[in-house]
């Protein structure tokens, strides 16, 4: 395919730009209301009038000072010049505060076309936009979309085509700055234009240097520019008057937040604000812990019927025996073992977490628990890469790119582990359900192993916490914190699509991970149950050699085997350890709550065990897409290392301290 | 009419206010200046968090918190209240 025209989609947080990229290309990127959801440059591609478009959904931004990593990948982006039109996104329902990025940009892309989000939200707050207009004042079309229902879509195909193909002008605005600045401006375009002839261009680098670069450049090309500081703040201060002065001209009436603010007068009140917080947290849970059992049950049911239908069939066709354990015993059982158990909290906790963050819930969460981060040398933000690391934490380290500094990015990139993945909270909610809510009355089991999965899930907040504050501690670093965060406007979340949508793509990438990861593991885990020296299998050198480190810390040394074999996917640990168990080269089914219990009791597992269990499946390396995943971010040996010895060290520690009490008393 | 200068923090629930000046701290005046806040800009505190920190304040038709730490060093000019 060859692509006739490549098109930037930039703009602010939270303004819908996923959801107008995924109505231009017809693709499913998750969106959230929250700034910072999209936090890599998603590609896509669709046809329009015979020929291809190449679109790159940047990050949200709010400016070009490349305050952020997120920033200044998007303003190299955009100042590097290989497209064809950028499209900026930005809120109809909020134009005034949207327009500073929209001037930011004018002034660096050749082609642009202002997209007005959002536009039935806006016409429900009473904002009216004069589009005609601001179409004048910018110099560039204007067209109004409202991407969730996809209105307005084709017509920013149409005025994108026209745009590229040029029958429609697209010149942005280019801001006249105070006399000081034009003047340094002019004196810095002299010396580039032995460099670049087009004058605009001149002008564009000498506005980025301005913006982003002029510390590193200051003595080197231009030994004139002033302090750094003064400039950009002029700069500021003039763009955000333009803003205010345009807005002032095009936007008849301002709507008002009243409605997000009458909630939030609830929601986050003194008397209110926590309350209401723990119940949603606690109410989730809940109804994962309780409704996963029975698809979970249904689940293995099937796959056990079907593994007889196919181990008939290999019977059938003569399938030697060492085929059939590889693949049935090996491949087929640890695959269906992990989408039984995982699956089914999996499709009840996503969903209702998404519609929590299409609420715009997450960032009160944030500015409701900012003084107990910040108490740890974090701030809020923390909060929310916490819990996107509930999802998954590789996709939670990389959204550590939202914390401000350095050294918190770092920090909380190496402590997201801590935050139980999907991977390891099935696991979690089986021990619980097995070993601890039982202890209560039959009644309130429900509610008690809820309870339990609530404290267990505040122990690692609480230890997460505790890591970053020696971290910060340690390191004395000396950036400034603040907390300066936008709370988004409330949003009706769409339940049905929501539903279909989180089910569907989490379910397809979970089943992808799956066969990637579990398929190859089951093999090569049967291959070492299977494979004796002097009539002991590998894997039971491995758990004999751990035994005594296992014991240490209330475990045993089929546990540690677990999950260090475990380490290209958590879901898999509780297979591998029922594999040693059993010493039979088959994974057993760990789906069938009493089986499986009876099979873990057997083997010495008490409350104690249990106990330790948790502790270790909250607090250990992390899985090797999450190492990688904190390379990438952190650039750093060190960090590295820090991410996989901090939560073993603490595991271990836990480990050990827990069997040592609960030997007191048990 | 008579007008007050003060902290931002200081401002109660629901008063409006102008920016007159942003903190020393460079980094932290960058962080105010992305989000749209700067001199002579509008601003009205409109919640405070459970903790009483940080609070959040309307400016530019969107929500922004601030920790009170930052807003102390943020003056605004305000109407002075009558019965004071």
């Amino acid at each position: 395919m060859t692509i006739d025209h490549s098109v930037l989609l930039a703009g602010n947080p939270n303004v819908g730009k996923s959801t107008i990229f995924n109505a231009l290309t017809g693709m499913k990127q998750h969106t959230g209301n929250w700034a910072g959801k999209t936090v890599s440059c998603a590609q896509g591609y669709f046809r329009f009038n015979k020929e291809n478009y190449k679109i790159t959904d940047l990050p949200g931004i709010y400016s070009l000072y490349e305050a952020s990593p997120d920033e200044a990948a998007a303003t190299s982006e955009l100042y590097k010049g290989n497209y064809d039109c950028v499209i900026i996104a930005a809120d109809a329902a909020c134009p005034e505060r949207n327009l500073d990025l929209v001037l930011q940009i004018c002034e660096l892309a050749p082609k642009a076309v202002l997209c007005l989000n959002l536009w039935d939200e806006a016409i429900r707050k009473g904002v009216s936009v004069d589009t005609k207009k601001l179409s004048g004042q910018l110099g560039i079309p204007v067209v109004t979309t409202s991407a969730r229902s996809g209105s307005g879509i084709r017509e920013l195909k149409k005025i994108l085509s026209g745009t590229v193909n040029g029958t429609i002008t697209s010149e942005p605005v280019m801001i006249k700055y105070d006399e000081d600045t034009e003047n340094l401006i002019s004196l810095m375009t002299d010396q580039l234009s032995d460099r670049m002839q087009n004058p605009s261009a001149q002008r564009r680098t000498a506005l980025h240097i301005l913006r982003c670069k002029a510390s590193c450049c200051k003595n080197s090309v231009f030994p004139l520019l002033p302090e750094e500081k003064s400039i950009k703040e002029k700069m500021s201060e003039r763009i955000i008057s333009e803003s205010k002065s345009i807005s002032s001209a095009c936007v008849h009436s301002t709507g008002s937040c009243e409605k997000t603010l009458g909630i939030d007068r609830v929601v986050t009140s003194a008397l209110l604000g926590i309350p209401i917080l723990a119940a949603l947290f606690a109410l989730i849970f809940f109804i994962t812990v309780t409704g996963a059992n029975y698809p979970s049950q249904f689940l293995s049911w099937l796959f056990d019927n079907l593994r007889v239908i196919i181990t008939e069939a290999a019977n059938k066709y003569g399938m030697s025996d060492f085929w059939k354990g590889l693949l049935i015993d090996g491949i087929y059982t640890s695959l269906s073992e992990v989408i039984s158990v995982m699956l089914p909290p999996m499709a009840i906790f996503f969903p209702l977490f998404t519609i929590l963050e299409d609420l715009g819930y997450l960032p009160r969460a944030a500015y409701i628990l900012d003084p107990l981060f910040r108490k740890a040398g974090t701030n809020g933000k923390n909060a929310l890469t916490i819990m996107m690391g509930f999802g998954c934490n590789a996709c939670g380290v990389t959204g550590c790119r939202i914390m401000n500094s350095c050294t918190q990015r770092r920090t909380a990139a190496i402590t997201n582990v801590f935050a139980p993945c999907n991977g390891r909270f099935p696991l979690l909610i089986a021990v619980i359900s097995m070993f601890l809510s039982p202890l209560m009355p039959d009644i309130i089991q429900g509610i008690a192993g809820s309870l339990i999965l609530a404290a267990v899930i505040c122990l690692s907040l609480f230890i997460s916490l505790l890591c970053s504050r020696l971290i910060t501690r340690f390191i004395k670093s000396y950036e400034t914190d603040c907390f300066i965060m936008e709370l988004p406007g409330y949003r009706m979340p769409q339940p049905g699509k929501t539903l279909i949508r989180s089910i569907f793509d989490r379910t397809v990438f979970i089943l992808g991970r799956a066969v990637i990861v579990a398929a190859p593991a089951g093999a090569v885990i049967w291959m070492l149950a299977h494979f004796d020296i002097e009539n002991k299998s590998l894997i039971m050198y491995l758990s004999e050699f751990l035994e005594p480190a296992g014991r240490l810390m209330g475990l045993d040394g089929a546990i540690l085997s677990g999950f260090l074999l475990g380490f290209p996917a958590n879901e898999i640990v509780l297979p591998i350890i029922l594999m040693i168990y059993q010493s039979c080269p088959a994974i057993t089914d760990a789906s069938a709550a009493n089986e499986l219990m009876s099979v873990l009791s057997s083997n010495g597992w008490t409350i104690k065990t249990a106990v330790c269990m948790i502790i270790f499946t909250l607090m250990h390396f992390p899985c090797s897409t999450t190492m990688i995943t904190i390379w990438k971010e952190t650039r750093s040996v060190k960090w590295t290392a820090a991410g996989f010895l901090l939560p073993t060290a603490c595991g271990v520690i836990c480990c050990i301290a827990a069997n040592l009490l609960l030997s007191l008393f048990l | 009419m008579k007008l007050k200068k003060s902290a931002l923090c200081e401002l109660p629930i629901g008063k409006k206010a102008v920016i007159c000046s942003l903190p020393e701290n460079d980094e932290l005046r960058l962080a105010l200046m992305r989000l749209g806040l700067c001199k002579q800009t509008e601003i009205q505190r409109v919640l405070s968090s459970p903790f009483g920190d940080p609070c959040a304040y309307l400016c530019r038709g969107t929500i922004i918190s601030i920790r009170n730490s930052d807003s102390r060093n943020i003056t605004v000019i305000s109407e002075e209240d009558n019965d004071h």
